[in-house]
């Protein structure tokens, strides 16, 4: 009888607080939910390191962070067919550069971070309509670039169809899925939009997207780098409401062994033959 | 058990069971919305899915309110806890609701 009541009492005790952890998630989730519709500007720079992992997928609190690289140029792609709203999901706070608010072309490069064969892609700005013209990879790849900029999720939907003849330096979207096999190790998902390029060779960066890499001057414009405001703030309201049902839960199996005594002072059955003693019914009577 | 307490008990099993019933229904109509609509927007059609949103946040609302109803009419009913929990779980699956609603009043007009 004894170990019934044990294992009854360890029983209800596991549950009740697998429930209250499943409460407490949820609500973590509804945090995180309002967070990132309301996000707030971080001035911070991080490591890449800091906020992300290579290989996994960019969590929701590596998201508009500004973070720092330091490395070299592997690749380079270009990336047509590239808008902004900012009407939708981008808040017009923290952004120096220029809102393509109208199809365009974008430079977009493979970084290898010193130190390791980890890549991450990297926005270096918006190409002028004669993408082709403007469009060079630098020749002298392996200067050490040092490069601060925001962080944003990877898209999950092609913007533009690959233009045949332009091959592999086409990027349908800005998705490092695309570009894995060009990577020597493991890539960070997401990319990064650089606000701006330091030079470590011969070389002077500036904020405003000229770089001097000693054999040729690439001009272009900084894209801006607005915070992404959840697209799906409602959802707050139903983590709430997932939290209400289980710490409901929670109560309920704290009521579990108190059942039958409850049964038998609400209930109005004559007979409740499930119940192992008729103390109840007969206090009633 | 006096006649004045029976009819009390009585009444109080009966106004259970009627609010069992309208959330049995509330709920059983909710959820095929929710499996309906709200679930395959979610996977297939996402930019129509942000108008449903409102169905998920109302079934999270409206189920803990099912699971007292239910919770209160089996004890009113002096159902065992398993028979609880089935009515409980009900509440989670389309159609099933309406089942369990249906069950109850069998039972009801049985007693």
């Amino acid at each position: 009888m004894k170990s019934k009541k044990l294992f009854t009492f360890l029983l209800v005790l596991i549950l009740a607080g697998i429930t209250t952890e499943l409460g407490v998630w949820q609500l973590h989730r509804a945090r995180e939910e309002k967070a990132s519709s309301h996000p707030v500007a971080d001035e911070h720079l991080y490591q890449i390191g800091q906020v992300a992992t290579p290989g996994q997928n960019l969590t929701a609190t590596a998201l508009n962070k500004l973070v720092v690289l330091n490395g070299h140029y592997l690749k380079s792609y270009i990336a047509p067919g590239q808008s902004m709203d900012p009407s939708k999901n981008l808040t017009t706070e923290g952004t120096s550069g220029q809102y393509v608010t109208r199809p365009a072309t974008l430079d977009v490069r493979l970084f290898e971070l010193e130190g390791t064969n980890n890549t991450i892609l990297v926005v270096r700005g918006v190409l002028g309509s004669d993408s082709s013209g403007d469009f060079r990879q630098s020749k002298n790849s392996k200067t050490e670039v040092s490069i601060s900029g925001r962080i944003y999720p990877r898209q999950s939907s092609d913007v533009t169809s690959a233009t045949p003849g332009k091959g592999s330096e086409v990027i349908t979207r800005l998705d490092p899925s695309l570009i894995v096999a060009d990577a020597p190790g493991e890539i960070y998902d997401g990319y990064v939009v650089a606000s701006s390029e330091k030079f470590s060779q011969s070389s002077i960066g500036s904020s405003n997207g000229s770089s001097k890499t000693g054999q040729e001057v690439i001009l272009m414009k900084r894209l801006a780098t607005p915070l992404i405001i959840s697209s799906t703030a409602g959802f707050y309201w139903q983590h709430i409401a997932y939290v209400v049902i289980w710490w409901f839960f929670t109560l309920l199996i704290l009521t579990l062994p108190f059942y039958n005594q409850l049964r038998r002072k609400f209930s109005m059955i004559e007979n409740l033959s499930s119940l192992s003693t008729g103390a109840g019914r007969k206090n009633d009577e | 058990m006096s006649d004045a307490s029976n009819l009390r008990r009585t009444n109080a099993l009966k106004g259970a069971l009627l609010r069992y019933r309208v959330m049995a229904y509330v709920l059983g109509v909710w959820s095929l919305l929710l499996w309906g609509l709200d679930l395959p927007t979610k996977f297939w059609a996402k930019g129509i899915h942000k108008d449903l949103i409102f169905i998920g946040i109302a079934h999270g609302v409206l189920y803990p309110i099912y699971v007292l109803a239910a919770f209160i009419y089996c004890l009113r009913a002096g159902k065992k806890i398993t028979e609880t929990l089935l009515f409980i779980i009900a509440g989670t699956l389309p159609v099933m609701s309406f089942i369990a609603e249906r069950k109850a009043m069998k039972d009801f007009n049985k007693n």
